[in-house]
């Protein structure tokens, strides 16, 4: 083969078999592409909202904004802000209260988990880092995403299913612009994450400062109107007996100091959940926490 | 801007339209390679392009005061070098010796926070300072030694400082092996092109397929993320991150001679596949090979090198190793990696153990183990992560396998990584295997599979790791 052509036969093969594949194979069921428009979107959302919720993984995967404000009156809009291992510093809280339109009921509803209030996650690493994106970066990921996706790529262990476009045992995700991502799985396997929040928990607990700073956070935003609620996000009941048991987290106490600031704390008909993956919530489980949800926030303000 | 984003390929875009206009007349070729390359630094942070602008003034001008006034050269030399390791040490090493200071009064009951003294701008790391301010000295050193005339167009020095493809992280380019090439405007002819687009997408498969792939596996493991341990598992994750870290670096080298070539211009090979050496000499003559043989002809030989005797020359080696680990960062687990180095190579040149393997392939998989041992440090966080890891490698600890099953998509890019090895072993050592290949066209097909992985297989985009030196 002479040297001169061996550029434009290259290119001719990748763009034959790049089409080919295109054709063939089914779409990466984790697009790289849309998770970071779906990111950004969320950190640079306008402060254009009636109801923020924040909190970390079991948050933005395990609530659903949609059901929630079926539930509410339709001028009331919610945005689900939260973060992968975020935590309760009061950056975030900032961050979540500045999302609110400054006129009109103005809510903020924390989901605390455990891990929210270690040192580990009061870095807020994801959303620092999502906030740290400037310039072409932003641009990038707010505006090309969408274009950019079509050429998301391949996990090596996805591939056999793009072939036959059969998923199954795999998380299944739909980003929703309003912050939450539905997630589901064919079959709930918890082992991996018990393995996970059990080496967590042996290293660190519950920090007592953090939640003080917290209490003290929300005694503010409540005296300055702010409507705040919160609640435990619910997760699998062997989850729930790890973090009791390891964490030093003590809901009820948590939940006290809650109330005594000004918040409502909603109590959760736990057994009602259930976990994809021994920790988030399923897609049709975060519907029905966005519901509940939205009950309790119609219940003590609306009705 | 790094060479895997979508801003970097419209930028070089642009820049190849415009080069046949541009590159033709000296000093629009100059101008024009000196601008684009401060649009591609400052697009980082322009404030910093004064740092390389300062740096690169003062190396310019001595460099000429050098041959001008031959009675003060020395004078001017060392204006040179303070200059540039002025630079280097407030904004790479002030930190680090505030550490040093501190530890040090803490020895003697003395507390001292002499880190919040430092100036705020002083903290940040301008990326590439250590690469630029290497090829900067070099300039100034080669003149006044006599080895190099000085240029006298500013912009033909700044078109060689600043040269885009190598400026953040190399390979450090010489000015003696660069000035006059960049003097002339030259079309690649179809071999050239070729050659260059083979480096362009084997560089960009070795850090977007490779090394991003890996990424996953070995952060979680070192910021304690993963819930696996025991001594199978972290052999493998530093495994893992000895190719991680050599696909991420070697793909930036061959990515910046890929971009060169396709200008007319040629960059040294800065990595030789080191993993198949067969003694820690010639992993040193094989890994980041502009870094080496800079600190070879600048500290190694000037210190007298082996000429001086055993010892001295142990010594001389031991030094250069040390700066070597410094210049890749200020801190201690950085001095310790080379001093591992250091250890190795003096038993190896003391006891010459190699020889007695009769340059067997067995040598590969320990000198390998070497390096990794090495290597440890190089990515601890902290010297006690660093002994924590090294004691789990040695202490026989049981493994939970399911990490191959859990780690798999980042695994398997190892596997790759390896099996890639191997072929080339095979191709360096088998004549009939290296003319079967380079007759059949498989060039072609090797490239567009490159180029399909990285369309369809890349990992999450990474910063190149050698952007922190």
């Amino acid at each position: 083969m002479q040297v001169k052509y061996k550029i434009a036969i290259t290119l001719l093969l990748t763009a034959l078999l790049t089409l080919g594949l295109k054709i063939r194979l089914y779409p990466p069921l984790v697009n790289t592409e849309l998770r970071t428009e779906f990111w950004l979107n969320k950190t640079y959302a306008s402060a254009d909202y009636s109801v923020v919720v924040g909190g970390d993984s079991r948050i933005y995967r395990g609530f659903s904004i949609d059901d929630m404000e079926g539930e509410l009156t339709s001028d009331l809009n919610g945005l689900n802000l939260g973060y992968s291992s975020a935590g309760f510093s009061s950056s975030y809280i900032d961050f979540m209260a500045n999302h609110l339109k400054l006129s009109g009921p103005r809510i903020l509803v924390f989901g605390l988990s455990p891990h929210a209030f270690t040192d580990e996650s009061i870095s807020d690493e994801l959303l620092n880092q999502y906030r740290s994106v400037k310039g072409f970066d932003r641009y990038k990921g707010l505006y090309l995403s969408r274009y950019l996706k079509h050429f998301a790529p391949y996990k090596i262990s996805d591939l056999p299913s793009a072939w036959t476009g059969d998923y199954e045992g795999r998380v299944e995700e739909t980003f929703y612009k309003n912050g939450w991502v539905a997630s589901d799985q064919n079959r709930e396997i918890d082992s991996v994450a018990l393995d996970i929040y059990t080496n967590i928990f042996t290293k660190m607990d519950v920090n007592e400062i953090i939640i003080d700073r917290f209490m003290q956070q929300v005694d503010s935003l409540h005296k300055t109107g702010i409507a705040v609620f919160a609640f435990r996000p619910p997760t699998n009941a062997k989850m729930v007996a790890l973090e009791d048991s390891l964490s030093a987290y003590r809901e009820e106490e948590i939940a006290n100091r809650f109330k005594s600031v000004g918040g409502v704390w909603i109590d959760l008909p736990v057994a009602e959940f259930r976990t994809y993956d021994g920790s988030h919530l399923d897609s049709k489980s975060a519907r029905l926490l966005g519901k509940k949800i939205g009950q309790a926030i119609r219940q003590t303000l609306i009705d | 801007m790094i060479f895997n984003s979508i801003e970097f390929l419209l930028f070089a875009i642009g820049f190849f339209l415009l080069w046949p206009v541009m590159g033709k007349r000296n000093n629009s070729r100059w101008i024009f390679i000196t601008a684009a390359s401060f649009f591609f630094y400052g697009w980082w942070d322009w404030r910093f392009l004064f740092l390389i602008i300062g740096s690169g003034l003062i190396d310019y001008f001595c460099g000429l005061a050098i041959t001008h006034h031959p009675n003060r050269k020395r004078l001017f030399f060392i204006l040179s070098l303070v200059g540039n390791l002025s630079a280097l040490a407030v904004f790479k090493y002030s930190g680090f010796i505030a550490t040093v200071l501190q530890d040090f009064f803490l020895f003697f009951d003395y507390e001292v926070d002499l880190i919040a003294k430092i100036p705020k701008f002083a903290l940040i790391l301008p990326v590439g300072i250590s690469f630029y301010t290497f090829q900067s000295l070099s300039y100034t050193i080669d003149v006044y030694r006599g080895r190099l005339k000085p240029t006298r167009n500013i912009f033909h020095f700044f078109a060689y400082l600043s040269m885009f493809p190598q400026l953040v992280a190399g390979p450090i380019i010489r000015a003696k092996d660069f000035l006059f090439q960049l003097t002339r405007y030259k079309v690649p002819n179809a071999l050239e092109k070729w050659n260059a687009v083979k480096m362009i997408a084997f560089g960009l498969f070795q850090k977007m397929v490779i090394a991003d792939n890996l990424s996953f596996f070995i952060d979680s493991s070192f910021e304690g993320k993963s819930p696996f341990d025991g001594t199978v598992y972290w052999w493998v994750v530093m495994v893992a991150f000895s190719f991680q870290i050599y696909a991420d670096f070697s793909g930036y080298s061959l990515i910046a001679r890929g971009l060169a070539k396709y200008m007319g211009y040629h960059f040294k090979m800065n990595f030789n596949h080191p993993y198949l050496s067969k003694s820690l000499r010639e992993f040193w003559t094989r890994w980041h090979i502009s870094l080496s043989s800079w600190f070879r002809d600048y500290v190694y030989i000037p210190l007298g090198g082996s000429r001086r005797g055993l010892w001295l020359g142990l010594l001389a080696m031991a030094i250069t190793m040390l700066l070597s680990g410094l210049w890749h960062g200020p801190k201690y687990t950085f001095l310790v990696w080379a001093g591992i180095h250091v250890v190795f190579l003096a038993i190896e040149r003391l006891t010459k153990w190699t020889r007695f393997f009769k340059k067997s392939s067995l040598l590969i998989p320990l000198i390998f183990t070497q390096a990794l041992i090495a290597w440890i440090y190089f990515r601890a966080e902290d010297m006690t992560q660093g002994n924590e890891i090294l004691a789990k490698l040695f202490a026989g600890l049981p493994t939970d396998l399911t990490f191959l099953d859990v780690y798999w998509d980042s695994l398997f890019f190892l596997f790759l990584a390896l099996g890639i090895e191997v072929v080339i072993y095979f191709r360096k050592n088998y004549y009939r295997f290296a003319a079967w290949y380079n007759r059949s066209g498989w060039d072609v097909v090797i490239v567009t599979l490159a180029l399909i992985g990285i369309l369809f297989l890349r990992g999450e985009g990474k910063q190149f790791i050698y952007f922190q030196f």
